[in-house]
């Protein structure tokens, strides 16, 4: 089926990427995809009078934000996820949804003093958001711009979402959407993997119908009925582009390539795609070279994202319990460099 | 301004893209098209990378309204035109400011 084509009825599939064996692929049912359409119009959107979306439609949150929804709410869309350079046009006072990638922000960044001149509602999600995204949030408070993450996976959909402040005190708590439920696992006030059930969660090709609940690779503490706060991830899977790295992984790759090669991968902030991570590696009795690393990750995990940077270093330093200890592993810049200062942390969130 | 940027911006522009492209770029042709040479390396977010990373090397700012930003950073030739247009406007009009 073609993307933005849900004329048919059949299910529409989505692959999760994986980082070995073939992709899961997901099937939703096309009135899933407008149930979800409809709810987050309801919770989040609310009156726009156009679309512009930078998320593509091959993926779930492309597909819905940026084909079901437009449809949903009778309004035109631009597509411009092809096109990541071009600024939305905004025609002053009217009301426009964009639909944001982590890259999208520093478009908008760059663009700010047009974001005054119309209402914006501006959905991010699938990544932490980037500098870029709490720069133009803090520019544009008190203006009609709104911001709202929205937390979901391919499998669940969207399950929660909150409004993004300039410069909170706290990081704002996720509320679920109206039609999920948070499934309790442990004891109040006590974090625990975010485990949801409702009537969108997607099914396997293999299954024939979806299951009944979902655990996410998130830790939350719950809070209240129908609120959470995200603690972070569960394991040490990152998100780079939409494709799912495990970096666990990682390491068993380079490992089996180069044995007796001490290895570890530490996840990164990045400006761009909001999460990345950096390889270090203590020379073992065989010389490695970085290129040859990235070259084992390349055809390991074909697709998958190499390293931002592949750093030699004397050893990998640990604790006394064999914990790596990341404070001690030489910082380096977003190009893989070592940067010229050190590392500031402008955006230090969960998510 | 050069045809195709001076030889010295044309190899700053390739220092500027190689920690996100490679050391290929250091010798891909300057004229091909970086998303034909580099498939999926040169994606739309590694492409946003590059023009931050042409933009801090040089100095300059890409402004994403007034200028093509696709058309301009399609190539190490192109983009390497670009910069030396901006640094020779810029000194035009310090000279005249």
């Amino acid at each position: 089926m073609r993307p933005g084509d849900d004329g048919a009825e059949a299910d529409v599939p989505f692959a999760t990427s994986g980082q070995s064996g073939a992709p899961v692929v997901w099937l939703r049912s096309v009135a899933q995809l407008r149930a979800e359409a409809a709810v987050v119009a309801d919770a989040v959107v609310g009156d726009v009078d156009r679309v512009v979306t930078y998320a593509p439609p091959l993926h779930l949150y492309g597909r819905v934000f940026g084909a079901v929804l437009p449809r949903h709410l009778g309004v035109p869309v631009r597509q411009l996820w092809d096109s990541p350079f071009t600024p939305p046009d905004l025609a002053p006072g009217s009301r426009t949804l964009v639909v944001c990638l982590p890259s999208t922000w520093e478009l908008l960044d760059r663009v700010v003093d047009r974001l005054r001149t119309a209402t914006v509602v501006a959905v991010h999600s699938t990544a932490p958001l980037p500098p870029s995204a709490h720069r133009v949030i803090a520019a544009l408070a008190g203006s009609a711009f709104r911001a709202v993450e929205i937390l979901g996976s391919t499998e669940t959909g969207a399950v929660a979402h909150r409004t993004l402040a300039p410069r909170p005190a706290l990081p704002a708590l996720w509320t679920l959407f109206p039609d999920c439920s948070l499934i309790r696992t442990a004891g109040p006030g006590d974090e625990q993997p975010l485990r949801v059930a409702g009537p969108r969660l997607a099914r396997v090709r293999e299954a024939a119908v979806p299951p009944a609940a979902l655990t996410l690779d998130d830790l939350v503490r719950p809070v209240g009925e129908r609120s959470f706060e995200l603690l972070g991830r569960a394991s040490r899977m990152i998100k780079i582009n939409g494709r799912r790295v495990d970096l666990a992984e990682v390491e068993r790759a380079v490992r089996e390539a180069f044995p007796r090669t001490d290895i570890v991968c530490v996840p990164r902030r990045d400006r761009m795609r909001a999460e990345h991570y950096d390889l270090y590696y203590a020379q073992g009795p065989v010389e490695v070279r970085a290129a040859e690393v990235r070259d084992v990750l390349a055809a390991a995990f074909p697709g998958v994202p190499v390293p931002r940077a592949v750093r030699r270093v004397p050893e990998i330093p640990r604790s006394v319990a064999g914990k790596v200890r990341v404070d001690r592993l030489p910082a380096l810049g977003e190009s893989g460099r070592p940067p010229r200062t050190a590392p500031g942390g402008a955006d230090g969130r969960a998510h | 301004m050069s045809e195709s940027g001076t030889p010295e911006t044309v190899t700053r522009v390739r220092e500027a893209l190689s920690p996100y492209l490679g050391d290929e770029v250091a010798t891909v042709d300057a004229g091909r098209d970086l998303a034909e040479a580099f498939g999926e390396r040169y994606d739309s977010l590694t492409a946003m990378e590059c023009v931050t990373a042409v933009e801090a090397a040089f100095g300059i700012e890409v402004d994403f309204v007034a200028h093509d930003v696709r058309h301009w950073f399609a190539s190490v030739e192109r983009i390497a035109r670009f910069v030396d247009g901006e640094l020779e406007d810029r000194v035009r009009l310090g000279s005249h400011g």
